[in-house]
């Protein structure tokens, strides 16, 4: 009995991030999607330590279709390059490009939905109002289209899916300011002169973003699923630069003898996603533990 | 109520001007002459401006725009640059078997979906509630395409059961609906269970438990009529899911459908066929999405209309 007194007295000392930290660390799957997470990083940051790149691009007709083994712990493909290393290189455009398209994303949505939310009125209706127009379009064939205009490479898909993406992030910026812009502490920083820029960015976001991260944790799993899918379609990342979706691709011709060349490169995307997706809703929970159910 | 639907008719059309508009507006600033990809490296000089002429492109670019969206609004959706056909021509061709395997996913994800969501929500924390949650998970995570190639090679290569691509019977839809619905079916079985627990903490099914109501009862006749509410609402959002994974959906199966008419334009940038191809599917996904809200609002007469 005394033992739980003291955990309750040691919480209630805790700050608010070190209640969200406990609560988060509590959660078993959060943790293991975020250790899974960290190691597929480093595994991925880490590649030119023990693959050597030339082993990405290096075909080898002799070596082709060469089951799981020692030398080739996935496999090699039509062209003999090794899976492992295309994967693990692969991982490092997957996950990068997925960061890029998130960050890009929620640059524009947190400017457009801080100021749509703190201003209101006139300009928070123009805005909302363009937001409408992208979110009314389903994200996969707005990104297409926008893929279609710019012409095809990594970089414009990127520049599309953020497109794509950003309206749900201004929504969601916008309505954890509304319910923040008459608090005391706005309305005192606005007594002492501070610019409208100021308390928006410096004082309102901050307090607002907790929404806004779990949403962006979930929204880099989807992203990451939307870009294997347009490397998949031969709309994103160009084969014979490695990118999930895309060696999927490469290989779709001949999964039918060798299966592994199709199980192992959607087993990452999967894996990665599933993990970010419980990243995501445990931060939620950590957040806001009465949204728990 | 008729008010109501031609104000959420009228809120289509600056959807359709704003998002064409975007898309020439970035298209007029991406580098690269269509004319000159049009006719290849080969093609001269007076060539390259003759077809200049003919495609509008020397015009700014909006009057080029107004000109095209005046088509648009006389259902003239111009002419591939391409191949030359015409655009709505192609898209009519195409939509059927796009609409059959919307249909029929949309079909499996209410009538499984639905179904286990409430089985789920009955014996809550059993076999059957845990299995749908690690399924949710898993299918929620799972590339639509990959979920499709491996389906194809289990059941089409290795059992026989179903062709593997094609569009000829209705036989061919049955794996590609399954794939597309996959995703979607997850978060439905979820989403009921959420909603059919809700309703269940209510105190007038604690009435209904209390007067000795036996539990099909309770279940069928109160909880299901409230805790099916949001499930309608629900329905209109898996729309644009089901849009969106068909694309890829199509192309796993090498069903003739829109997605295969989109990528080729995506991929040779046929503008107009892309235009054409974005404005009819948002104008599509807005008007299922406001019959959705018009069923709630049938369904539940406790919601007001335009509020």
């Amino acid at each position: 009995m005394s033992k739980k007194i003291k955990k309750k007295t040691n919480l209630s000392n805790k700050s608010q991030l070190g209640m969200i930290v406990f609560r988060f660390s509590k959660n078993k799957l959060a943790m293991f999607g975020l250790a899974v997470i960290v190691i597929l990083a480093l595994l991925c940051v880490a590649a030119p330590l023990y693959i050597d790149y030339e082993s990405v691009y290096q075909q080898s007709m002799a070596d082709r279709f060469i089951l799981p083994c020692a030398e080739h712990p996935l496999g090699t493909d039509q062209f003999g390059r090794d899976l492992f290393a295309r994967i693990i290189y692969g991982g490092r455009i997957s996950l990068l490009a997925g960061l890029v398209v998130v960050a890009m994303a929620l640059v524009l949505g947190i400017v457009l939905g801080g100021i749509a939310g703190y201003y209101g009125g006139r300009i928070d209706n123009v805005i909302m109002r363009i937001c409408d127009v992208f979110m009314a379009v389903p994200r996969m064939l707005l990104s297409m289209a926008v893929v279609a205009a710019l012409g095809q490479g990594t970089f414009k898909m990127l520049i599309a899916l953020s497109i794509a993406a950003f309206p749900g992030y201004a929504r969601t910026v916008r309505a954890s300011i509304m319910t923040l812009r008459n608090q005391e502490y706005v309305e005192a920083a606005k007594c002492c002169g501070t610019s409208s820029a100021r308390i928006i960015f410096k004082h309102v976001v901050p307090n607002g973003l907790g929404p806004v991260i779990v949403s962006a944790t979930l929204g880099l799993g989807g992203t990451i699923l939307a870009i294997a899918s347009l490397g998949f379609l031969g709309i994103g990342v160009a084969s014979p630069t490695p990118e999930w979706g895309t060696i999927l691709s490469e290989n779709r011709a001949n999964i039918r003898y060798y299966p592994y060349l199709g199980l192992v490169p959607g087993m990452f995307i999967a894996i990665s996603v599933m993990c970010l997706n419980f990243i995501g809703d445990g931060l939620r929970d950590a957040l806001d533990p009465r949204m728990k159910n | 109520m008729v008010k109501y639907i031609i104000k959420r008719i009228l809120m289509l059309i600056p959807v359709i001007f704003g998002i064409t508009l975007f898309i020439y507006v970035i298209m007029s600033l991406a580098p690269g002459d269509p004319a000159t990809l049009i006719l290849g490296p080969d093609a001269t000089y007076e060539e390259i401006l003759a077809k200049r002429e003919e495609l509008g492109l020397n015009d700014p670019i909006l009057v080029r725009y107004f000109k095209y969206m005046a088509g648009v609004l006389h259902g003239d959706f111009g002419i591939s640059w391409y191949n030359e056909y015409d655009v709505m021509g192609e898209f009519l061709n195409r939509i059927p078997n796009t609409l059959l395997l919307g249909l029929l996913s949309n079909a499996i994800v209410i009538l499984v979906g639905i179904p286990l969501g409430i089985i789920a929500a009955v014996k809550q924390n059993g076999v059957i509630d845990y299995c749908t949650l690690v399924l949710a998970m898993l299918f929620s995570s799972m590339p639509a395409f990959w979920f499709g190639l491996m389906a194809q090679i289990f059941f089409c290569l290795n059992l026989g059961w179903f062709p593997a691509t094609g569009a000829e019977s209705l036989k061919h839809f049955i794996l590609p609906a399954v794939t597309l619905a996959s995703a979607s079916l997850a978060g439905q079985v979820r989403l009921t269970r959420t909603s059919m627990l809700e309703v269940n903490k209510l105190d007038y099914v604690r009435t209904a438990r209390a007067k000795g109501c036996s539990e099909s009862r309770i279940v069928i006749r109160h909880v299901l009529r409230n805790g099916l509410l949001p499930v309608v609402t629900s329905i209109g959002a898996h729309i644009a899911t089901i849009v969106g994974g068909a694309i890829v959906t199509e192309s796993v199966f090498a069903i003739p459908g829109v997605a295969s008419l989109m990528i080729n334009a995506v991929k040779i940038r046929d503008v107009p066929v892309v235009m054409g191809v974005i404005v009819v599917i948002s104008v599509f996904v807005g008007v299922v999405n406001l019959l959705v809200d018009l069923l709630y609002a049938v369904i539940d007469p406790r919601v007001k209309l335009g509020s």
